[in-house]
């Protein structure tokens, strides 16, 4: 009976504190407050421990009683792994959400029975590790206060970011594979691929040479951790250049990249990554050649004839930007 | 009770097993069909009179995914002559069909001597391939002389986007030249307008098959005179 008593004392405390943050509640101005993340960019190094602690921070609060947080980022990059209270509040036994989802936290807590909270503090502490290299913003897509006065109060808002990146000096060994093919044939070996110069640690280029299987077709075994630029370089192709930038960082575990179709009808191709009038005059002067060697076989099948013209026009005016622009490894 | 029941069915059951076995069997020859060859050739039966024009009309019929071709058309140089489509260019050409957007004309020539017709061409980026059938060109022959030329396709390739060839199957023809009258099946001309030379080539009168349309040319010359007037004159003296 005691019990009883007790628990409904308690859960009136929490609907009339949650209603307070309900539209309609009476909302104060707290232009001073401020909700940010510390450290603003928080990094983690996918080499080592591949986690980071960010700080949910409360600056200026005043008198304040319950919160409604919902924090968001990219899951490609990182994963919100734990969270733990910072200290500000005494939410203990006071949270009735926390949902804690890929790229969507949502926690919603009050305290109980406990005066309200006033200055600056660590609302709550966020355990995020790495998935991939690259950076992430993290948003605080919504932050509502409730204070004493059942006051409802939208604080101002610093949103953070997240790099995961790689400490340099630390050396672990990994792998990683991905698929290569090319467009016309159904030749996939001898592709060269290159992970130039790692951008941390400094080791490398690692080359490659794709091979004649069905899906992945080229690995690197062992590699450094590190992040590194991707290039190819097959002839009669258009090739991934290094100014694309397109960087695949290599992570503990095994990394794959994404799949890959190089496309056809570069046959003017030295220094040259762009299906354009020259590639067509080339065809059509060597048109009904035959032969091994002839770089206006763009398909690579010993005769130059409507199927390397096809894949010149139906290329023509691609480069490598426009090709592979949406290729992320 | 089940059993008997089942007993009782067991005639049925073979029935449908059967039906099931035949299915089965038949499954796998699915994706064949899916990739039979795209027939390519003159699907009409033309003649012409010696002294007169008569327009033959390459088809394609239920091709996947076309994006380019190339083909050689042989004639009977002795027994044919061909028109000449595009007088602003050197050699002689054929009409290109519609049925593809030419975006790259590689070759688009007749040989008078050799009796062929070469065209490759390929769509251009980024123009979509095509599926379904449709010219691919159109020879508008003069008959020459009394005989019957054969109309035989070869070096035929026909190429997707990706530059892989398409399975394709030249079905070879004939045109008849004789003294008999002249039916056209197609009849374009070239309009004087205030723009310079139009060139009308439809009249809503090609694309056929079977059964060659049944008009005479004077028919056709009254349409491109109401359609071209005022200052209409032919191309050619018929």
């Amino acid at each position: 009976m005691k019990t009883n008593k007790r628990y409904f004392a308690v859960l009136a405390v929490i609907v009339i504190l949650l209603a307070s943050l309900s539209v309609g509640a009476s909302q104060v101005s707290a232009q001073s407050m401020l909700l940010f993340l510390s450290p603003d960019p928080a990094s983690i190094y996918l080499n080592t421990t591949n986690s980071t602690v960010v700080d949910l921070w409360v600056s200026n609060g005043n008198i304040l009683n319950a919160f409604d947080v919902t924090i968001t980022y990219d899951t490609s990059i990182v994963q919100l792994t734990g969270w733990v209270n910072g200290g500000y509040m005494n939410i203990s036994g006071g949270c009735i959400i926390n949902q804690n989802q890929p790229g969507f936290f949502w926690l919603v807590c009050t305290q109980l029975n406990k005066p309200g909270v006033s200055g600056d503090g660590v609302l709550l502490k966020l355990t995020f590790t790495g998935k991939d290299f690259g950076s992430t913003p993290v948003t605080i897509a919504k932050a509502e206060f409730a204070n004493k006065l059942n006051e409802l109060v939208i604080p101002a808002l610093e949103h953070g970011q997240i790099n995961t990146l790689y400490q340099p000096g630390t050396v672990v060994n990994s792998s990683f594979s991905g698929e290569i093919s090319l467009q016309g044939t159904s030749l996939r070996a001898g592709i060269p691929v290159t992970l130039n110069q790692g951008q941390y640690l400094g080791v490398g280029p690692y080359t490659t040479t794709a091979m004649s299987l069905p899906a992945n077709n080229y690995s690197v075994n062992p590699i450094v951790m590190d992040a590194y630029i991707l290039t190819t370089a097959f002839p009669r192709y258009l090739n991934v250049e290094a100014g694309m930038a397109k960087t695949v960082g290599i992570l503990r575990t095994h990394t794959v990249a994404a799949p890959l179709m190089l496309l056809s009808g570069n046959a003017v191709w030295q220094n040259n990554n762009e299906i354009n009038l020259s590639d067509l005059d080339a065809i059509r002067d060597a048109f009904d050649g035959s032969g091994a060697g002839l770089n206006e076989d763009v398909n690579y099948d010993g005769v130059v004839d409507v199927r390397d013209l096809a894949l010149a026009g139906g290329n023509f005016g691609m480069n490598s930007s426009s090709a592979y622009g949406g290729w992320v490894p | 009770m089940m059993l008997r029941h089942f007993i009782k069915n067991k005639k049925r059951l073979l029935s449908v097993g059967v039906i099931a076995l035949m299915v089965l069997i038949a499954t796998p020859c699915l994706p064949v069909l899916a990739q039979e060859n795209s027939p390519v050739g003159v699907f009409s039966a033309p003649s012409v009179a010696v002294g007169e024009q008569v327009a033959v009309i390459v088809e394609i019929q239920d091709v996947t995914n076309l994006y380019g071709y190339q083909l050689v058309l042989h004639f009977d140089p002795d027994l044919l002559s061909v028109v000449d489509e595009d007088l602003f260019s050197d050699g002689i050409q054929v009409e290109l069909g519609t049925f593809l957007t030419p975006g790259i004309v590689l070759i688009n020539n007749v040989d008078l001597t050799a009796g062929t017709v070469q065209v490759v061409l390929t769509q251009m980026n980024p123009s979509e391939a095509v599926s379904g059938s449709g010219t691919l060109f159109t020879v508008r022959f003069i008959g020459l002389a009394n005989g019957v030329s054969p109309l035989t396709i070869d070096d035929l390739t026909l190429s997707d986007r990706d530059g892989f060839e398409i399975p394709s199957l030249a079905e070879d023809s004939q045109l008849t030249i004789g003294s008999g009258g002249t039916w056209l099946s197609y009849f374009p001309v070239i309009c004087q307008s205030g723009s310079g030379l139009t060139s009308m080539p439809d009249l809503g009168i090609q694309g056929f098959r079977g059964s060659p349309p049944i008009q005479k040319i004077t028919s056709f010359a009254a349409q491109a005179a109401k359609l071209a007037r005022p200052n209409l004159f032919l191309q050619d003296d018929l």
